[in-house]
């Protein structure tokens, strides 16, 4: 083929995307074609340029650029302190710099597309903070955390684009809260030390409320407080755990660090195992939520407004079970698998079962998806118990998809929610005849929640239920009952997916079909430009990751691996020492899973290695034990 | 043809996926742009995507048959699209899912008669939708539809079948809901897909339990590793209080088997999932024609063939199989003799037919059924359009979907409906059991097979955590039972087919009475209705029915010959077997597992059925025209009370409604309860209310008088003081269990001294109070020691403590690892590892692999 | 004079402390000021007399900085006033620590007093001669330096206490204070004095090292040892406010004019922190007087767990924010205390209760100048409901507010926050064998939650409430002594919170050299 003819046909889908997406909209709206065309070009582009190449991938730690990570996470914080000096009577320009502090943002955090995820960690940094307290800053991506970050800043944009259409008041506060929302979350993906990770866990309430209390509904005060309450406890016992942890390096290793690479070396004695694991898993099953400290979500979601409830639902949920693989199953490998048949039951019975029968019979459609959101995240716990391949790279999938169509659920409620002011199934009705893209666009993300195939929400749901079916972990008690106990979890966690059709198809018959009763909703306008724009990033992505999935499987597998494989290495050494001998460091493993590693200050001349991104040419031996 | 091959290689037959993506590509334009195409554009669209699929799956058909022709074995011809998903199987080994289409002889077929019965209805649905507002948005839908039957039908593996299954299930929800703006066609559709739900868990299960025992899910991997099913697993475990004398434990092939028909039974309504179907005809008739008669519900048949090599392994679930087809037929028949609404009256006889398919492939006759389908396809396909032509000229009279098809209005409409009134004849005769048409040799041979053939259990015993368990035997009595139900069934098709057929077209008319149905065109939404009507006066005058334009004659035509003819490539009485032939290596593998009771005279089966059509058509003729129905009417008012229930379709739905929907509903009531009251209640209130409560309680101290404040320090001082005054005998201990080395050291204190009974019996080993405040000693493995110790402070204030160590065993691995080994197969990880490489693109098939599960068994044991 | 020079920060505040006594008495009157001229000089001069308190009071807190910079005091300096004043580095951090936290509530006073009526002189040497008392106090290695620099501090407070005249309230809670704080010092006097007459020192060195021998034995001795050990406790446990000694602190920090109540918060609690430290250190530090059985620990840390949990449970019920405040205090108290209970185990440990009473005085002189900068005549900022919509009528006051609160509430990344990290790592590390205090690890960062809802409760009716039509609605000042004093507290709240590597090694290096 001639070289003419080959750019010809590179081009050719980009045009064709373009144009067929231009020609979508039925009005005439030039924004509204030009932004829809571009969504689908991106589209086409990410397929395209993220389509995996069967050659192995080769680290390229060349093309890292250490302080990539910095800018994504520290751009926003940076936006939001600015933001405090520009004039609060001109909302015009606080909003276009909001845009583009985010838009700069999302931009920057493209750049980590730029390198294959192979195992290790990528675009590392690491700079000495608190010598003192062996704390450094250290930030770094794997394939766990890259998609959770594209997520982050590819939600948050909406969700700020949303607000902006419904929310016209104090709008400095809205665009302070949203970039340090936004910083906090990206900074608590990518840290690496626990005390940095502590304080962007923390940082984020404080936004989160303000966002709740001040342009929330009639309860708002209420859900604010019962949110932060909910994750101080949690947190606060996750400090203790950390404090610990740190007591116990420094006693072990000679020097104190707060370095996940460190700390995830110390072996301790079962009941400090245990201890520590509750304190940790206990602040992220409140996050996640998982049953049975799952009611502050209903509330919280209700009383936000709509942007708020999508970062909510979209990124901050997310932070619970990122922590959960990351901390848990990374530091805490044997009790985690020991407690994995359990949680696992807990996550079917109270999480996928329990939460979709709850939203069932919820009237407000927002209380409902939050309570769908309680069923699809039990989803994605079980698949982190389950603990095999398929189960942790489906359920960190279905992180990506619970983002994807829950946000998608709730920008959809919003909209209704700004025509009507209530969001009341028993006012709607048949609404389908005056907002038929409305109801399409409707119908779509439904079926991606209730995980039709050939969307986004299949793919995930199928990996974790066929990873529980053939997990060992869930199915490690006593001899012959036990495959059969992940065999029970897999078709309870199938059955989860019959009642999700039922509680789904329910609401959007009450609300979009039948007749026509309501005399208010008669004259309701179809979604409008601001709306489909919104929208339109995430239907591109429903299908993308639905057909498409390896696109982002490819980029996690080895991380998960490697991760699985830490995991039953901790397994085995959990059940092969007694229960409570002395504490120990478990021998270095050295690879590039510990690139960065906190070196004691006594014996080196230098104080940390200076950035994974140096060291990473030459891998340190592995297993350089003291 | 080899310009057809030059095009598409063989190795990898793209072909399929254009076969595919014709349809969506039609869905997507109607869809998206059709409001703006206008009618013609859409038209256009519409039927040329799925003509277009038509020509093209004749090509692959033409290509396969090429290809199996020239090896005399079964042939797939693969189209490997792009790596899906990777899964783990057995000992976590990698399943990579691809996005691939594979076309046999079975899948083969029933593409054609997707493509072409779809073409054709397509072409019917021009005219009959056309005054639809929705008109755009049916053609998209249908697309659509077509697009997932080709999935379903083209799919290489179980879960890119999957997609297709609920794709079609998703069509079907939106076709039948299609006026959606009628709350009892929503409802319909939201039934549908629920029920369709409820078998796609089925289907999900077996999926996951085949993945965890074979370790692949596509067509190749589980025909090789199959075995591996044959492993019997606990599902209950032994309740002693119950009287359980073990732990019950079944095939795990007969698991999967009953999963996978859950799904079936979901898909093509039968017991007890059928009851979707009949609410089905809420939606356009075409709708009814193609999804509800022709294709979508037969997946299910086509399933069961496309897994034979799996349900062979367990008699016990082709029994299920078998029982549950007959049983729905009887079942579905009964009901179908009360109705009035002729397409309430066809849905029923579909799925009585369906139940005949299942009867068919469940005793292992697995050609016959899938012939069944064929043949089906044809006459009830014709059948509805028919009764979709009908309706359409009634509605030139009643503007009342209902009351449009109530056959009681009807009567005498062959003078009117000529061209239908032949096709449905020729498709009635099919259905009834003509000899010679179509439907009378797939329901002849599919009876034949009830009776003599029977499933062998593999040469197997199914390994069992306790030895190995043996296996399910087909009874000998089945094949009779069987028989003879299928031959009641087929008694009563005939007669209600023909009180059908009577009802619409011999008599006289009996529309023109209807004056209390007439209903304005305005209020008269919901429901097709064409042609714009002159305003009807009263009484006898008004608009007459008239036969329907071609775009809707043409399909029934084409239809009722193929109703007539189509049997002839598979009519054994004249010893035709090309079916037989083109599908026999499909079946190669299952067949193994079926064995039939050997060469039967055919002549006593051929007059049972001839009988059954006989009786069936002469008592109808003989109570619906020579009796004008009297005794019908005699019986209904001799016995109300069943014909009542009869009427209400044996109230299954109540039923239902009241057992199983109630009972989720209720248990959903009480989890919101439990939710608010209990979960936040205790979390969240009672602590708010505690921590409150503490704050309230703590705060009336606060008296504001200075005596109460200074009191309260002089109680501090109290407390500290007597703090300091009195001994303590707070230790600590320290131990070594790996050398049994134990110090106990007491706290330090003022004036402090202590003494020890290191023994703890009771003996102090020295009189005097010393100094010594640490205790060491050692303690061996499994032993334990009381320590007892005094300690006496600067104001001679003693006090006495004791503590008890021990020292356990050494081993203190608590969940044995061992027994968690054993568990996670390994072993069989290696044994399916050579049935995971078929999943791999463009890798030979393997040898089949090692299996443990493949015992000898004892004499026995093995079916005579 | 060289000999001086160790004491040289108590010198230059004392000194310069005279000399705007002088000015302010025989300076030239304000023009213009209404009422009480004639008897009051000082009167409509606070701005000026403020601004020169804080300039002495920072002074002497560059002094100390300087001083601890110049290098040691060796032995021999320290010797030079020992026992009676031991400059060591714990003092000297302890002078900074004061310094900052008097300075700031002069800054407070220099826009409080004009705005609220209460425009008179007298305020600022006292608040001087009582930041000399607590200096001398952090300093004081025998028991009459102690005792006398206890009452040079308290004497001022209570003044400073009853300084709004014509209020009860005030006058109340000034009596209230006095007549319990002597009743302590009478009871610590006591204590005192059965040390000496135990050991015949009244030096801390000395009767430590006298303990030695008598805790060996039993008897008399022993007994009076342990009685003045225990009234000891009570009188610094006054001091410091813990429970169940604190009564008076709610009234007596509610009674009075705010920048009084904040360097009551601020420096008192730390002079008797410092003081307590050091007393408890040096004089009782033996082991089996700090033995983890039956000693001291054992006792503060109960008395700290009582004193976070009950403040915390009261201040969440209270309707009053300056209450609230007040009760917060006792729960920080409680905090502090849990360190000292590590440094019991392990003395380097110290440097945490060092480091919290730094990141305590910013964040509380803070807190109490974003309310002083809140209210303003005839509409003070006394509670919640007075607070309400604030947020938007003066953001910046709400913002330096939330700014505090969620350091008080430990929230990252501020000084709060690191400084409740420190203290609880040193409790978890001295942890290590008693179940005991592992438990007071949990339940005090528990306890923290608590506080966190009633710290929170404040921005909620900042932020997210309106106020009630009628309600008595604060009406924000304007002052630039105040708006001074808020950066400058914000500033070093954030920059000690984020960056706390100096003020650790300082903390530190304190600590070592201290007992």
């Amino acid at each position: 083929m001639s070289p003419v003819a080959r750019t010809f046909f590179d081009i050719v889908p980009y045009v064709l995307a373009f144009a067929v997406a231009a020609l979508l909209p039925r009005r005439q709206g030039a924004a509204e074609r030009a932004g829809l065309g571009a969504v689908a070009v991106f589209a086409v582009l990410i397929v395209k340029g993220l389509w995996p190449s069967g050659l192995p991938d080769t680290p390229n730690p060349a093309g890292e650029w250490k302080h990539l990570l910095d800018v994504i996470v520290f751009l926003p914080l940076l936006g939001a302190v600015l933001v405090l000096f520009l004039p609060r009577q001109s909302p015009a320009v606080l909003r276009r710099f909001t845009y583009g502090i985010l838009g700069l943002d999302f931009l920057a955090s493209l750049g980590l597309l730029a390198v294959p995820m192979t195992k290790g960690w990528h675009f590392q940094h690491v700079e000495a903070w608190i010598p003192a307290f062996g704390i450094r800053y250290h930030v770094a991506v794997d394939g766990l955390s890259l998609w959770l970050i594209l997520l982050t800043t590819l939600t948050t944009p909406i969700a700020v684009h949303v607000s902006f259409g419904s929310i016209k008041t104090r709008i400095k506060d809205l665009c302070f809260a949203y970039l340090m929302l936004h910083g906090a979350m990206l900074g608590a993906f990518v840290s690496l030390d626990l005390f940095l990770f502590f304080l962007f866990w923390e940082l984020m309430l404080v936004p989160m409320i303000v966002m709740i209390g001040i342009w929330g509904g009639v309860e708002k005060i209420k859900a604010a407080y019962k949110f932060f309450l909910y994750t101080m406890t949690g947190s606060m016992l996750m400090l203790a755990a950390i404090l610990y942890l740190v007591y116990q390096h420094q006693k072990l290793a000679g020097y104190p660090s707060f370095d996940y690479l460190a700390l995830s070396r110390l072996v301790l004695p079962s009941w400090a195992a245990w201890a520590c694991f509750v304190g940790f898993g206990l602040a992220f099953a409140i996050k996640v939520p998982m049953f049975p400290f799952h009611t502050w979500l209903p509330d919280a979601h209700v009383q936000a407004p709509t942007g708020g409830s999508i970062v909510l639902a979209a990124v901050l949920l997310k932070l619970g079970t990122y922590g959960y693989i990351r901390f848990c199953m990374g530091m805490f490998g044997g009790v985690a698998w020991a407690a994995a048949p359990t949680l696992g039951a807990v996550a079917v019975c109270g999480g996928i079962l329990y939460g979709a029968l709850v939203a069932w019979k919820q009237d407000d459609v927002k209380r409902l998806v939050a309570y769908s959101s309680v069923a699809h995240m039990g989803f994605v716990m079980l698949g982190l118990f389950a603990g095999n391949q398929a189960g942790v790279t489906g359920s960190i999938l279905q992180m990506l998809n619970h983002g994807v169509s829950t946000g998608a659920l709730f920008l959809l409620v919003g909209v209704i929610y700004d025509r009507r002011h209530t969001r009341l199934v028993r006012e709607f009705g048949g609404i389908a005849k005056v907002m038929p893209v409305y109801a399409a666009l409707f119908v779509i993300v439904t079926m991606s929640s209730v995980g039709v195939p050939g969307t986004n929400g299949f793919v995930g749901e199928f990996m974790v239920i066929m990873g529980t079916f053939t997990s060992s972990t869930l199915a490690s008690r006593s001899a012959e009952t036990v495959r059969n106990f992940a065999v029970q979890q897999g078709s309870i966690a199938a059955f989860g997916v019959v009642l999700a059709a039922v509680y789904m198809l329910s609401v959007t018959q009450k609300i979009f079909f039948g007749p026509l009763t309501n005399e208010k909703n008669r004259r309701l306008n179809d979604v409008n430009v601001r709306e489909t724009l919104a929208l339109a990033p995430l239907i591109a992505l429903i299908f993308v990751i639905g057909l498409f999935p390896n696109i982002f499987l490819s980029r996690m597998n080895e991380t998960t691996e490697s991760l699985i494989q830490r995991y039953r290495d901790a397994r085995a050494a959990y059940q092969a020492r007694p229960a409570d001998a002395d504490p120990e460091l478990a021998p270095r493993r050295g690879g590039p899973l510990e690139i960065g590693y906190p070196e004691d200050p006594g014996e080196k001349a230098q104080p940390a290695p200076a950035g994974g991104t140096e060291a990473m040419n030459a891998p340190r031996p592995a297993g350089g034990a003291p | 043809m080899e310009a057809l091959l030059s095009l598409f290689p063989k190795d990898d037959l793209t072909l399929l996926a254009f076969i595919v993506l014709l349809p969506l590509v039609g869905a997507v334009v109607n869809g998206i742009f059709g409001k703006r195409l206008g009618r013609e554009a859409v038209t256009l669209m519409g039927l040329t995507a799925i003509g277009g699929a038509f020509l093209l799956s004749v090509a692959a058909f033409l290509i396969l048959f090429e290809a199996q022709h020239e090896s005399e074995r079964a042939v797939r011809l693969v189209w490997h699209g792009w790596e899906w998903l990777k899964l783990s199987g057995p000992g976590g080994a990698p399943v990579t899912l691809t996005v691939a289409l594979s076309v046999d002889a079975l899948s083969g077929t029933m593409a054609l008669v997707v493509t072409g019965v779809g073409f054709l209805i397509h072409l019917y649905s021009w005219k009959y939708m056309e005054e639809d507002p929705g008109y755009h948005r049916f053609f998209a839908y249908l697309n659509l539809f077509i697009f997932s039957m080709l999935v379903l039908i083209l799919g290489d593996s179980l879960p890119v079948l999957f997609v297709g299954w609920e794709g079609v299930g998703l069509c079907s929800y939106l076709l039948i809901g299609f006026w959606f703006d009628g709350e009892a066609n929503a409802s319909a559709g939201k039934k549908a897909f629920i029920t369709n739900r409820i078998g796609d868990f089925g289907l999900l299960v077996a999926m996951g339990l085949m993945l965890r025992n074979v370790g692949a899910l596509d067509w190749n991997g589980l025909e090789q590793g199959r075995g591996n099913l044959m492993e019997g697993m606990q599902i209950i475990q032994q309740i002693g209080w119950l009287g359980m004398k073990s732990p019950v434990v079944v095939n795990t092939a007969t698991l999967v088997g009953l999963a996978l028909f859950l799904g079936c039974a979901g898909k093509s309504a039968q017991l007890p999932l059928y009851v979707w179907l009949p609410d089905a005809m809420a939606g356009p008739t075409p709708v009814s024609a193609l999804i509800h008669a022709a294709t979508m519900v037969t997946a299910g048949v086509y399933l069961v063939c496309r897994l034979s090599f799996v349900f062979v392994l367990s008699p016990a679930a082709m029994l299920v199989v078998a029982f549950v087809g007959a049983a729905t037929a009887l079942l579905a028949a009964s009901i179908a003799f009360a109705q009035n609404d002729i397409k309430k009256v066809l849905a029923y006889s579909t799925v009585s037919q369906l139940g005949y398919m299942f009867l068919g492939v469940g005793v292992g006759a697995f050609t016959a059924g899938f012939f069944h389908v064929i043949t089906h396809a044809f006459f009830k396909a014709c059948l509805f359009l028919g009764a979709g032509s009908v309706i359409h000229a009634m509605h030139a009279r009643i503007h009342d979907t209902d009351t449009s098809q109530d056959m009681r209005f009807m009567g005498g409409l062959r003078k009117y409906l000529p061209i239908t009134f032949l096709t449905f004849a020729a498709s009635w005769a099919a259905i009834v059991g003509f000899p010679g048409t179509s439907g009378f040799f797939s329901k002849d041979a599919i009876l034949l097979s009830a009776f003599s053939s029977s499933i062998v259990p593999p040469q197997t015993a199914v390994s069992a955590p306790g030895g190995p368990m043996d296996v399910f035997l087909w009874p000998t009595w089945a094949g009779s039972v069987l028989y003879a139900m299928g031959l009641a069934g087929a008694v009563m098709t005939a007669f209600y087919m023909t009180r059908l057929f009577i009802g619409i077209f011999f008599g006289e008319f009996r529309g023109w009475k209807i004056v209390k149905g007439w209903k304005e065109p305005e209020h008269a939404h919901g429901h097709d209705h064409h042609h714009a009507h002159e305003t009807p006066g009263p009484g006898m005058k008004g608009p007459s029915p008239h036969e329907s334009p071609w775009q809707m004659w043409v399909p029934l035509a084409i239809l009722g010959a193929l109703a007539l003819v189509a049997g002839l490539v598979n009519a054994h009485l004249i010893g035709i077997h090309l079916f037989d032939h083109w599908l026999e290596p499909v079946f190669a593998t299952a067949n193994q597992g079926v064995k039939t009771k050997g060469e039967l005279a055919e002549g006593p089966f051929l007059g049972a059925a001839v009988a059954a059509f006989a009786v069936g058509v002469g008592g109808a003729y003989w109570v619906y025209v020579t009796q004008k129905g009297a005794p019908a009417k005699a019986l209904a008012e001799g016995s109300p009370g069943l014909y009542a229930l009869v009427r209400d379709k044996w109230r299954i739905d109540e039923l239902y409604e009241e057992t199983f929907i109630g009972a989720v509903d209720s248990l959903a009531e009480i989890a919101v309860v439990f939710d608010k009251w209990v979960v936040d209640g205790i979390i969240a209130r009672v602590t708010a209310f505690v921590v409150s409560l503490g704050g309230t309680i703590l705060r009336a101290a606060q008296t504001g008088r200075v005596q109460a404040y200074a009191f309260t320090m002089v109680l501090g001082l109290g407390g500290i003081g007597w703090f300091f005054v009195a001994p303590h005998t707070d230790y600590r201990l320290r131990a070594d269990e790996r050398n049994g080395q134990y110090t106990v050291a007491l706290t330090p204190g003022a004036g402090y001294t202590y003494r020890w009974d290191e023994t703890g019996d009771g003996k102090w080993d020295d009189k005097e109070f010393g100094p010594k405040r640490e205790l060491k000693f050692a303690l061996d493995a499994d032993k334990s020691q009381k320590v007892r110790f005094q300690v006496r402070n600067g104001f001679g204030r003693v006090r006495t403590g004791e503590l008890l160590v021990h020292r356990p065993k050494v081993d203190k691995s608590g969940a044995d690892p061992s027994a968690m080994e054993a568990v996670t197969p390994e072993m069989r990880a290696a044994a399916s590892a050579a049935g995971l490489k078929v999943v791999a693109p463009n890798r030979p098939p393997p040898k089949i692999p090692p299996q443990p599960g493949l015992l000898p068994v004892p004499p026995g044991q093995v079916h005579p | 004079m060289n000999a001086l020079l160790p004491a040289a920060p108590i010198l230059f505040v004392a000194v310069s402390a005279l000399l705007l006594m002088l000015a302010e008495a025989f300076g030239s009157p304000a023009t213009g000021t209404a009422g009480e001229v004639g008897l009051d000089v000082g009167a409509g001069r606070a701005g000026e007399l403020a601004l020169g308190a804080a300039v002495i009071l920072f002074g002497g807190a560059i002094v100390s900085v300087g001083l601890w910079w110049a290098g040691t005091p060796g032995e021999a300096s320290t010797a030079a006033l020992a026992p009676y004043l031991v400059m060591d580095r714990f003092t000297l951090f302890f002078c900074f620590t004061l310094c900052v936290g008097g300075g700031l509530s002069a800054l407070l006073a220099g826009g409080y007093l004009p705005e609220h009526g209460l425009d008179r002189g007298e305020f600022f040497p006292l608040i001087l001669f009582s930041t000399v008392g607590a200096m001398a106090l952090a300093a004081a290695g025998d028991l009459l330096t102690l005792f006398v620099a206890l009452e040079t501090m308290s004497l001022g407070v209570y003044c400073m206490i009853g300084l709004r005249r014509g209020s009860s309230r005030a006058t109340e809670a000034a009596l209230k204070y006095f007549l319990l704080g002597s009743f302590a010092a009478a009871l610590m006097l006591f204590g005192g004095a059965l040390l000496y007459g135990a050991t015949g020192h009244t030096d801390l060195v000395g009767i430590g090292r006298a303990l030695g021998p008598l805790l060996g034995g039993s008897g008399g001795n022993l007994a009076l040892a342990l009685m003045g050990l225990a009234l000891m406790l009570v009188g610094l446990m006054f001091k410091v406010s813990a429970v169940p000694f604190h009564m008076w602190t709610p009234d007596a920090y509610e009674g009075a004019p705010t920048p009084t109540t904040s360097f009551m918060a601020v420096a008192v609690k730390s002079a008797a922190f410092a003081v307590l430290l050091r007393v408890l250190m040096t004089a009782f530090g033996d082991e089996r007087l700090a033995s983890w059985g039956a000693g001291w620990p054992p006792v503060l840390s109960v008395l700290a767990l009582v004193s976070m949990t009950v403040a915390n449970l009261i201040a969440g019920r209270q309707q009053s924010v300056k209450r609230m405040l007040a009760y917060s205090s006792i729960a920080h108290a409680g905090y502090a205390l849990v360190g000292i209970v590590a440094a019991a185990r392990r003395p380097e440990l110290a440097a945490s209760v060092l480091y919290y009473m730094l990141a305590y005085t910013v964040s509380t002189a803070g807190a109490f100048g974003a309310l002083v900068l809140a209210g303003s005549r005839g509409a003070e900022a006394v509670s919640y409901a007075d607070l309400a919509g604030i947020g938007k009528r003066h953001p910046p006051a709400a913002l330096a507010f939330s700014l505090f609160l969620l350091s008080l509430a430990g929230v990252p990344p501020t000084a709060g926050f690191f400084g409740k990290l420190y203290v609880f790592s040193a409790l978890v590390d001295a942890s290590a064998e008693s179940t005991w205090l592992k438990v007071l690890v949990v339940v005090g960062l528990l306890n923290s939650v608590i506080g966190a809802y009633y710290y929170l409760r404040v921005l909620v009716f900042m932020y997210m409430r309106e106020p009630e039509p009628g309600a008595p609605i604060a009406k924000p000042m304007r002052s630039g002594y105040v708006t001074f004093a808020l950066a400058l507290a914000a500033i070093l709240v954030v920059a000690i919170g984020l960056l706390p590597g100096t003020s650790l090694e300082v903390a530190r290096a304190a600590a070592l050299t201290g007992p």
